[in-house]
C-alpha cells in the first residue's frame, strides 16, 4: 500500500512538474533536481519495503555522547 | 479550457482523498463505550472488563437510548479490551465513556495506578471520565441495571457523582487524571466514591455510598457518606449539601441547613517538632426544615444554632481526620503537598518518616456557619 | 513590491508563528515542573543578545541572504561550506518538525493511519506554499497569527474556572544546574531556530529595523509560551503535565465549561498545523535557497519540490518510535549550537571587520 503510495505521488509531481517548470528550466538545476529526486524515491521505497536505513541522528547523538556525555546526566 | 477541465478533475480528486480517514468506520460499525468496569478473576489470574455499550440499532423513536453489557478477558488491561472483539461484531469505542468502576478486590490487591495509567496513556478515553469504586464482589454488577429501567446507567451514575457535591454532599467527584495527580504527588493517596446496589422501590438501583481511601494504590478502607461530607469540608470541594441538627435534645434531628457557599482554608505551623495544621471552614447557610418551637425571627435563636451548626462541624471534620489518620494512615487531605508547596525546606526535613509524621499531625478546627435565610416562611 | 518584499507585520508574525511551530504543541520544556516559567524568562533574555546579532547581520549586509553574505565574507570555498551547513541544518529542521507533527496527528487522532499519508499531505502543502513565495508566506502568516492566538486566549480563558494556581509553588525545588539546561532546551528549541530567517533575509524590506522585527516578535513569543504554560500547568499539575507528550492537547481535552463548551482539543491541533506549515515552509524555502546558491542557480523555486521530497525521506528515517523523537530533544541544543550561535557570531565578527575594512579604503 505504502510503496504504491510514494510510486504514485512520485509519478504524479515528476509528471506535473516535467509540463510546467522543469521545461525551461537550466541544465545544472535539471541535472540536481534529478539526483535528490533519485535520493529521496529511493530512501522513501526501502524505507516502505521496511528495510532500515540509518538515521543521522544516530550519527549526531554519538557525536554529541562523546563531547559532552548528555546520555550519562540523564 | 482543457486546463480548467483538469483543475476541476483535480479538485475531486484532492476531494475524494480527504473526505475519510485511511481506517474509516462508520458509526453503525462501532460500539461506544460508555462506561467500564475492571475486575480481577483470582482463580484464572485473569482480568475482567465489563462494558456498557449504548445500543443504537434498538433505540426506537419513543424510547431511550438503551445500552446492554459486554464482557472480555485477558492478561492484561489492553489485552481484555481488545479480546471484545473476539465476541463482537464491532470494535470498542472508548472516547465517550463517563465512567470507570474498579473492583474492590481489584483495588485491594492489584493496586488502582497501572488501571488509571493504561486508560490516560491510550489516547481515545478522556481524561475527564469519572472514576468510582464498587463496593459490591465485582464492578460490573454497578453497570447492570435493573430490567424496568430505561436509559444508559452509566450516565446516571456519572450524573449521581459528578452533581453530589452540590446536591446531597456524600461522595467526591474524581477524574481519571485528578487521580493520577493525587496518587503521584506527595502524599501518595487517593480517594474514590464508592458505589453499591441498593432497593429503590421494586427496583435494583445503584447509589453513592460515600467514599474509599487508597493507601498508595491500594485500598485503605471505607468512609460513610456522612463522613465524606466532611472530607469535602475539608478539602474546599463542598459546593451544598444538608446539614441537620438536633437543637431540642429529641431523637431525631429538627432543624435542616441548606449550604449555599462553602469555604475552607487549611494552614499548618511547625513547633516543636510537632507538625499542626488549622482548618478554617466558612458556610453560608439557608434554615430549609425548622421545628415551630424555633422561632427564627429571633436573633438569639439564630445565634443558638448556627453555634450548634459549628461546634458540630467542628467535631465532625475532626473526627474524620482522626479516622484516616488513625485506620488508614493515608494522607488524602493533601496535608502533605501543602507542606510540600508553602514550606520546601519542611517538607524535605519530614519526608522520609511522613506517615509518622502524618498520624500525629494535630488538627485545629475552627467553622464560622453564617445563616442567610430561612426560606418562605418566618 | 518588485520582487517579492515582505511587510514588517508579515516578517514579524510569520517569526512568532515560527517559533509556535512545534512547541505550543509538545509544550516548552516541562523538566523543572512548576517552576518552568524560570527557565522561559531566562531563555528570552538570553535570546535577546542572540535576535541582536541576527538584527545587525541582517542591517550590516542589507537585502543580502545569508547566503550572499557568506560569499561575500569568506570567498568561495569556505562561503560554500558555510552555506551547505546552513542548509543542511534547514532541511534536516524540516524533517524535524514534520515528523513532530505527523507523530502527533498519529497520537492523537488516527493511531492506525500510518504516517506517511499524513507527511506527504502536509509536504505537498508546503511545497505549494513554498513555491508561491515569500509573499505568499507572509499573507498566510498574518492570516492564522490571531486565529492562532485567540485559540491561546480563549483556552487560558476558559481554563481560569478550573485553574489550580496553588500549582505554581513550591518556588526553589530545582539546582541551578537544572534549570540552566532547561534554560538551553528553550534556547535552542524553539528561540535560536529563528536563525533560518537569516536566509530569508532578502526579501525583508530595507527600511524595515530587523532589530525591532526580531524584538517585537520575541515579545509576543514569551507572552504566548508563558500563558500556554500557565494554562497547562494549573489545569493539568505539575506531575501530568511532565508526563505527557503533548500538554497543550491533554488541557484542551479538560477544559470543559458545563458541558456545552467541551472537547476543543482540535483547536489545538489547528493551531500546530497552521504554525507548522509556517516553519516547515520556511524551512524549505531556505534549504532550497541555499541549495541554489551553493550550485550557483538563479531559480531556487524548482528546487523546492525535490527539496520536499528529500526532507520527507528524511522523517521516514530519523526515528523509530515516538520515544526517540522525545530522547532526541535532550540532544537537539548541543546539535544545533554550531549553526544557531557559532556560525551567526563568526557572521557577524567577519562582517564587522570586512566593514571596518572597507571604510578604510574609502577614506584612503
Amino acid at each position: 500500500m505504502l510503496t504504491a503510495i510514494i510510486l504514485f505521488l512520485f509519478l504524479t509531481v515528476i509528471i506535473y512538474d516535467y509540463k510546467t517548470a522543469l521545461k525551461q528550466a537550466e541544465k545544472g538545476i535539471k541535472r540536481i533536481y534529478t539526483v535528490i529526486m533519485l535520493i529521496s524515491f529511493i530512501i522513501l521505497i526501502l524505507d516502505s519495503l521496511q528495510i532500515s536505513i540509518p538515521s543521522p541522528n544516530i550519527l549526531i547523538t554519538k557525536a554529541i555522547d562523546a563531547l559532552f556525555n548528555v546520555q550519562g546526566r540523564g | 479550457m482543457a486546463k480548467r477541465l483538469l483543475v476541476c478533475l483535480l479538485y475531486i480528486l484532492v476531494a475524494l482523498g480527504l473526505c475519510g480517514c485511511w481506517n474509516y468506520r462508520g458509526l453503525d460499525q462501532v460500539n461506544i463505550v460508555v462506561g467500564i468496569a475492571v475486575d480481577f478473576d483470582k482463580e484464572n489470574n485473569e482480568y475482567k472488563m465489563s462494558y456498557e455499550v449504548a445500543d443504537l440499532l434498538t433505540a426506537e423513536k419513543r424510547s431511550n437510548i438503551g445500552s446492554r453489557i459486554i464482557t472480555s478477558e485477558g492478561k492484561n488491561l489492553f489485552d481484555a479490551a481488545r479480546n471484545a472483539k473476539k465476541k463482537e461484531l464491532n470494535r470498542l469505542y472508548f472516547g465517550s465513556s463517563y465512567v470507570l468502576v474498579i473492583s474492590q478486590q481489584f483495588a485491594e490487591k492489584e493496586g488502582i495506578f497501572d488501571a488509571i495509567e493504561w486508560f490516560l496513556r491510550d489516547g481515545e478515553c478522556r481524561e475527564t471520565m469519572c472514576v468510582a469504586l464498587s463496593q459490591e464482589d465485582t464492578a460490573a454488577v454497578i453497570l447492570k441495571k435493573d430490567e424496568k429501567m430505561s436509559g444508559i446507567m452509566s450516565s446516571i451514575i456519572h450524573e449521581i457523582i459528578t452533581k453530589d457535591k452540590s446536591v446531597t454532599a456524600s461522595t467526591i467527584h474524581m477524574q481519571l487524571y485528578d487521580i493520577y495527580n493525587m496518587l503521584k504527588s506527595k502524599g501518595n493517596a487517593a480517594i474514590l466514591p464508592a458505589l453499591r446496589k441498593t432497593k429503590n422501590g421494586d427496583r435494583e438501583v445503584t447509589e453513592a455510598n460515600g467514599s474509599a481511601v487508597f493507601k498508595g494504590d491500594k485500598l485503605a478502607g471505607f468512609l460513610t457518606p456522612e463522613e465524606s461530607r466532611y472530607v469535602l469540608f475539608a478539602e474546599d470541594k463542598l459546593e451544598g449539601g444538608i446539614l441537620t441538627l438536633d437543637m431540642l435534645g429529641r431523637e431525631t434531628d429538627d432543624i435542616s441547613l441548606e449550604i449555599f457557599r462553602s469555604d475552607t482554608k487549611k494552614s499548618f505551623s511547625y513547633q516543636q517538632e510537632r507538625l499542626k495544621v488549622k482548618i478554617e471552614s466558612s458556610i453560608d447557610v439557608s434554615v430549609a426544615e425548622n421545628h415551630e418551637e424555633l422561632d427564627l425571627t429571633n436573633e438569639e435563636v439564630i445565634k443558638r444554632i448556627e453555634e450548634a451548626a459549628e461546634v458540630m462541624i467542628e467535631e465532625k471534620i475532626k473526627a474524620v481526620v482522626a479516622k484516616v489518620q488513625q485506620e488508614y494512615q493515608a494522607d488524602i487531605f493533601n496535608f502533605s503537598d501543602m507542606v510540600y508547596k508553602r514550606d520546601l525546606k519542611l517538607w524535605e526535613e519530614l519526608e522520609p518518616h511522613w506517615d509518622e509524621v502524618f498520624s500525629n499531625i494535630e488538627i485545629e478546627v475552627s467553622s464560622k456557619v453564617h445563616i442567610v435565610n430561612s426560606g418562605f416562611i418566618k | 513590491m518588485k520582487k517579492g518584499k515582505v511587510t514588517f507585520n508579515q516578517v514579524m508574525f510569520s517569526i512568532v508563528l515560527f517559533n509556535f511551530g512545534s512547541s505550543v504543541v509538545m509544550g516548552v520544556s516541562t523538566s523543572v515542573g512548576q517552576e518552568a516559567w524560570i527557565p522561559i524568562l531566562l531563555a528570552t533574555l538570553a535570546a535577546i543578545p542572540m535576535f541582536l546579532i541576527y538584527g545587525r547581520i541582517i542591517t550590516m549586509f542589507p537585502e543580502k541572504d545569508i547566503f550572499d553574505i557568506t560569499d561575500i565574507l569568506f570567498g568561495k570555498i569556505c562561503g560554500k561550506i558555510c552555506i551547505a551547513l546552513f542548509t543542511w541544518y534547514a532541511i534536516h529542521l524540516c524533517a524535524l518538525v514534520l515528523r513532530n507533527f505527523s507523530e502527533f496527528t498519529q497520537i492523537s487522532a488516527m493511531p492506525e493511519t500510518p504516517q506517511l499519508p499524513i507527511m506527504i499531505l502536509m509536504i505537498l502543502t508546503t511545497i505549494y506554499m513554498a513555491r508561491s513565495g515569500v509573499r505568499t508566506l507572509g499573507k498566510w502568516s498574518i492570516a492564522v497569527f490571531f486565529f492562532v492566538v485567540f485559540v491561546v486566549l480563549f483556552t487560558f480563558v476558559t481554563s481560569i474556572p478550573q485553574a489550580k494556581v496553588d500549582d505554581l509553588l513550591p518556588i526553589g525545588e530545582h539546582t541551578g544546574a537544572q534549570f540552566a539546561e532547561s534554560t538551553f532546551q528553550i534556547f535552542s528549541f524553539p528561540y535560536a531556530e529563528t536563525v533560518i530567517f537569516l536566509g530569508l533575509a532578502g526579501s525583508f524590506k530595507k527600511n524595515d529595523s530587523p532589530y525591532k522585527l526580531f524584538l517585537y516578535a520575541l515579545a509576543i513569543i514569551l507572552v504566548v509560551f508563558l500563558l500556554v504554560f500557565f494554562r497547562n500547568l494549573t489545569l493539568l499539575g505539575p506531575t501530568m503535565m511532565r508526563a505527557n507528550y503533548f500538554p497543550s492537547y491533554v488541557t484542551a481535552r479538560i477544559i470543559g465549561i458545563s458541558d456545552f463548551l467541551a472537547r476543543i482539543e482540535s483547536t489545538i491541533s489547528s493551531n500546530f498545523l497552521f504554525a507548522g506549515i509556517v516553519k516547515i515552509t520556511v524551512c524549505l524555502l531556505v534549504a532550497s535557497k541555499g541549495l541554489a546558491s551553493l550550485f550557483g542557480l538563479k531559480d531556487y523555486r524548482i528546487l523546492v519540490l525535490p527539496l520536499g521530497m528529500f526532507a520527507m525521506a528524511l522523517c521516514c528515517i530519523l526515528y523509530k518510535n515516538t520515544m526517540e523523537m522525545f530522547a532526541f530533544l535532550k540532544y537537539y541544543p548541543y546539535y544545533a549550537f554550531p549553526f544557531q550561535v557559532i556560525l551567526p557570531l563568526f557572521i557577524w565578527g567577519c562582517g564587522e571587520l570586512y566593514l571596518r575594512r572597507q571604510k578604510q579604503e574609502r577614506n584612503i
